[in-house]
């Protein structure tokens, strides 16, 4: 089974890239799609809606996939917290706020949002792990008080980002089906914009790989085995708040992914990180192309975010992991 | 531990509750006076001392009595009441990060609510409380039934959570498919505002208020005695089960009851115990008095700011409170955490 | 007891010295209402302020308009609707965007204050300034510029209605006289559908001038496929349909307009949102093929008023005569 996975994920990727392309208010069977992608014809309605539709959106929802998957797997690790994830750890809250506020307080040029995000997921983050220590938890064996300050920095964030729609109406129209998380072609400048950066980041965690599993060992092993612990931990972190960022930058905060995907993945790959991530990886993007085909297709011809489907998804996963993490526990 | 506690107190010269809980009055009293002279229509300072000393024109009468006196009962007693909904689920949950609005229980209400607005605008709006109220007990019911059988309060906090997220998705569907004039009215309450104070909804909030101090009253001592320790309770004969339902009861009755006056007023029930507890290290029902007066002052003092802060955006007072809240509240967490460092 | 008396000297100021008559508004309310109102107070610019200024009623505040009379929202409704001069006379707000200021709505001194079904909430409040008129407006109870008929009923400005309502007739009778094989002959014989553009396509339903004159001219609105015909979906005033589903559409008369917050409104702006919603509409999509594409301000054409009714016809006349095919 471990061995099989990486093929299998791949496999499963590919049918659900398949059906992301084919399927939508006209079935286009495998053979257009070939068609639209070897001789593209721009006046055959079937290649412009593959090519100018279907596909950035299909890339836009595996990127966004993958990325959020990978840090989510990596925060958890790091942070030795079952529920760390890019959502629940102030990250996705700051990138979105920082877009808002920049286009609205410094009217940044779209380009110019990466950066903001950046900033504002890892200030995001920062601030999560500071309430978390101010709360005095920082020992916290189960690392609750993270994912409450979490909570609370993120409620106080997204207060602070409704003020500022509330303060013009014209861009407001543009920025609400955004940070719902709007998975759309519509976002495919931003995807030409900022994929590096979520390729940058998804490839430092899959450099970090190996040290990030000799860390789980534990710090004191680890630190005997010749790792740097405390470099590891801030590179690997760095490196998720850099993905789940530019995420964010691009399609708006997609909740769920970043705190499902790794705990599904893992019972298949095991916790070595070498196999994890990729795994993550593949998932993510399959998971996140599935729930945009919902979002697509639900109630067509009535559009439904992605974000929305992600967000109903995992508030349910979320309330079962509650159960199995933290109930169980209480009971033994 | 406890004595170098108060030897860090004493640093502070900070000797117990009665004098913080008289500051807190004094505080009110000033509030008081300086809100209801602040507005559009000028008053003067003997003119607000209600009307003894000079007559009042038509105008200046109904700024005082119409606008700025229910605006100051309304959010004084919202305040007051979110901040003691607060107060009991941090016992309860025995996590100084319990929220009304991060355990769903407003969501819920939320969510009523806005499906009400939404799909029946014409509704009677006396028929908004209810809704709130029957959102924010069934959330809680939910909850309950979802962590059946588990006494720690982490598991309540965590699984409040999640409900929370699943109840955002859901009111950010209603948001997406309600006409853009609607939204922007449901987005302005959705922060909470105190614009629209009047008699009618200080009278309905009156009731609840009223009330607080019993459940107070009847609710202290079993708070108290979770704070002590789940065994602690039990061993001194407290039935933590129907004292928990009683606490969460009471806790949606006066969240959803300040939601409907005034909208959802955000991590007031975080920052305002911890303010107080920062002040002051009380414990049982005093405890309950001071954030529960912390929370009153710190939204009416939030409404003067932003009643009077001169912009052509409303400034929501919820949005104020965040704002303004927020270093204040990690500033109280730092003091006691300076606190309890000092003690160990 | 002193505040009893205060209330109750407020609410004979208010009420002043002229004739009053007890009218049920829409909600089912009791108000007590002038005859002749002199001061008015809109609580909504395009669905209330621009039909009641049409119809000659003086207006001395709108909600969602400065202190100086300035729009707080993206646009100035009177401005592109009713062509009120930028100079005129300001029309001031009664607070911010988001909270009514209730001493400022007062020391406008209104002897009426109009709101929809949606202030519902607000009105005991107000109603401590002046009487509270709630007016229908969803696109369930509201159709067309219906919401302007009834305003002229009860503000008994039913004869400037009347004249307003003949040069429209007059209006859609040139049009069909000028262009008679090109509209419908019978009413309802062919379909519409108004889209309007975010950064998604949403089917504008129900309650608009535009939707009166093209209702007027003969055509009805098409059904979405999957839409159903619930009164729940029909009173919706916005829905929000996938790119590929507006590729799909095919009603007879397809009208299309940015969002009255977009920064620009007209033509290449609606068809730069098209290009990018749904890349070669022009080639694919039918009515963009067969010339059945007019172009809408939705600055102008959203207010249930004659004026917006006018302007759609300009918009469909500059079509007839423009592109004939």
């Amino acid at each position: 089974m471990r061995r099989g996975f990486p093929v299998l994920a791949a496999l499963a990727l590919a049918l659900c890239l398949l059906l992301a392309l084919s399927a939508g208010e006209s079935w286009i069977p495998p053979s257009g799609i070939w068609a639209a992608l070897a001789r593209f014809d721009e006046t055959r309605q079937a290649d412009v809606i593959v090519i100018y539709q279907r596909l950035p959106r299909a890339l836009i929802a595996m990127l966004a996939g993958a990325a959020l998957s990978m840090s989510g797997a990596v925060l958890q690790g790091v942070l030795r917290n079952p529920l760390a994830s890019p959502s629940l750890v102030g990250i996705n809250a700051g990138a979105a706020l920082a877009v808002v506020a920049g286009a609205f307080l410094l009217g940044l040029e779209p380009r110019a949002q990466g950066s903001a995000a950046l900033a504002g997921g890892g200030l995001g983050f920062l601030a999560s792990l500071g309430v978390a220590r101010l709360a005095g938890h920082a020992h916290d064996p189960r690392g609750l008080a993270l994912i409450l300050s979490g909570a609370i920095v993120s409620m106080f964030l997204g207060g602070l980002t409704q003020a500022l729609l509330l303060s013009d109406p014209a861009l407001r129209q543009d920025y609400l089906g955004w940070l719902g998380g709007n998975v759309s072609h519509v976002h495919a400048e931003r995807l030409a914009d900022f994929w590096w950066l979520a390729a940058l980041g998804m490839a430092a965690m899959l450099l970090l790989a190996r040290r990030l599993s000799l860390l789980a060992l534990g710090a004191e092993k680890a630190a005997s085995l010749g790792i740097d612990v405390a470099r590891t931990q801030l590179l690997a972190l760095g490196a998720a708040v850099l993905a789940s960022a530019s995420a964010v930058a691009i399609c708006g905060p997609l909740g769920f992914l970043g705190l499902v995907v790794p705990h599904l993945v893992r019972p298949l790959t095991g916790a070595r990180f070498g196999a994890l991530l990729p795994g993550c990886a593949l998932a993510g993007a399959c998971l996140c192309l599935l729930a945009d085909l919902i979002a697509r297709m639900a109630l067509a011809p009535l559009a439904l975010h992605t974000g929305v489907v992600l967000e109903l998804l995992g508030g349910i996963a979320f309330m079962l992991m509650v159960r199995r993490f933290y109930l169980r526990g209480a009971e033994a | 531990m406890s004595s170098r506690a108060l030897d860090g107190r004493r640093v502070l010269r900070l000797p117990g509750g009665m004098q913080i809980g008289l500051a807190n009055l004094a505080a009110a009293l000033a509030l008081t006076l300086a809100s209801l002279g602040l507005g559009a229509v000028s008053l003067s300072w003997g003119e607000t001392r209600l009307d003894l000393l000079a007559p009042l024109d038509a105008d200046q009468a109904f700024a005082l009595y119409q606008v700025r006196l229910p605006r100051l009962l309304l959010g004084f007693m919202a305040g007051w009441s979110v901040a003691l909904a607060g107060a009991m689920l941090q016992s309860l949950a025995r996590n100084p990060l319990a929220d009304p609005s991060l355990l769903g229980l407003s969501q819920g209400a939320m969510v009523a609510i806005m499906v009400l607005t939404v799909l029946a605008p014409g509704l009677p709006p006396a028929w908004l409380p209810v809704a709130a109220l029957l959102g924010g007990l069934a959330v809680a019911a939910l909850l309950l039934a979802l962590v059946r059988g588990h006494a720690g309060g982490l598991a309540v906090l965590l699984m409040g959570i999640a409900l929370e997220s699943t109840l955002s998705a859901v009111t950010a569907v209603l948001v997406l498919y309600t006409p853009p004039e609607t939204s922007h009215a449901l987005a302005g309450w959705m922060a909470g505002s105190l614009a629209l104070a009047d008699w009618p909804r200080v009278t309905m909030l009156a009731p609840w208020f009223a009330a607080s101090p019993i459940a107070i009253l009847l609710l202290g001592r079993a708070l108290r005695l979770i704070d002590l320790g789940a065994p602690m309770a039990m061993a001194l004969g407290l039935d933590a089960a129907r004292t928990r339902v009683a606490v969460l009861i009471v806790a949606v009755l006066l969240s959803s009851a300040a939601l409907t006056a005034v909208g959802p007023l955000m991590f007031l029930g975080v920052m305002a115990p911890q303010l107080a507890a920062a002040l002051s290290p009380a414990s049982g029902r005093a405890r309950l008095v001071l954030a529960a007066l912390t929370g009153g002052l710190l939204v009416t003092a939030a409404d003067m700011l932003a009643r009077n802060a001169g912009t052509d955006i409303g400034l929501p007072v919820g949005l104020v409170l965040v704002t303004l809240g927020a270093p204040l509240f990690v500033l109280a967490m730092r003091m006691r955490l300076f606190l309890r460092m000092s003690s160990s | 007891m002193r505040r009893l008396l205060m209330t109750a000297l407020v609410a004979l100021a208010a009420i002043g010295t002229g004739q009053a008559a007890e009218v049920t508004d829409d909600t089912g309310r009791q108000v007590r209402i002038p005859d002749d109102p002199q001061r008015v107070v809109a609580l909504h610019e395009p669905v209330l302020a621009v039909p009641l200024i049409e119809l000659g009623v003086p207006v001395v505040g709108i909600y969602g308009r400065g202190d100086d009379g300035s729009s707080l929202t993206a646009v100035d409704f009177l401005h592109e609707m009713l062509g009120r001069s930028k100079d005129a006379d300001p029309i001031p707000g009664i607070g911010p965007v988001g909270s009514i200021n209730l001493e400022k709505l007062r020391a406008l001194r209104p002897d009426l204050i109009i709101g929809t079904d949606y202030d519902a909430g607000k009105a005991k409040a107000l109603s401590q300034a002046a009487p509270v008129y709630l007016q229908n407006s969803s696109a369930a109870t509201a159709h067309g510029f219906s919401v302007q008929e009834e305003l002229a009923r009860v503000l008994h400005r039913e004869d400037r209605f009347r004249e307003l309502r003949t040069a429209y007739q007059a209006r859609l009778d040139g049009l069909r006289g000028r262009f008679p094989d090109r509209l419908p002959k019978a009413p309802g014989e062919r379909t519409y559908l108004i889209v309007m553009l975010t950064d998604q396509a949403n089917v504008v339903a129900g309650m608009s001038g535009a939707v009166q004159a093209l209702e007027d001219l003969g055509y009805r609105r098409a059904e979405i496929a999957g839409e159903g015909s619930t009164r729940q979906s029909r009173s919706m005033l916005i829905l929000p349909i996938g790119a590929e589903s507006l590729a799909g559409l095919n009603p007879d008369l397809l009208l299309v307009m940015t969002s009255f917050a977009a920064p620009a409104r007209d033509e290449a702006a609606a068809r730069a949102a098209l290009d990018r919603l749904s890349p070669g509409w022009d080639r694919f999509m039918a009515p963009a093929r067969e010339g059945r594409v007019v172009f809408l301000d939705s600055a102008r054409v959203t207010s249930p008023s004659v004026a917006s009714a006018m302007h759609t016809l300009d918009a469909v006349e500059g079509w007839l005569a423009g592109r004939p095919r």
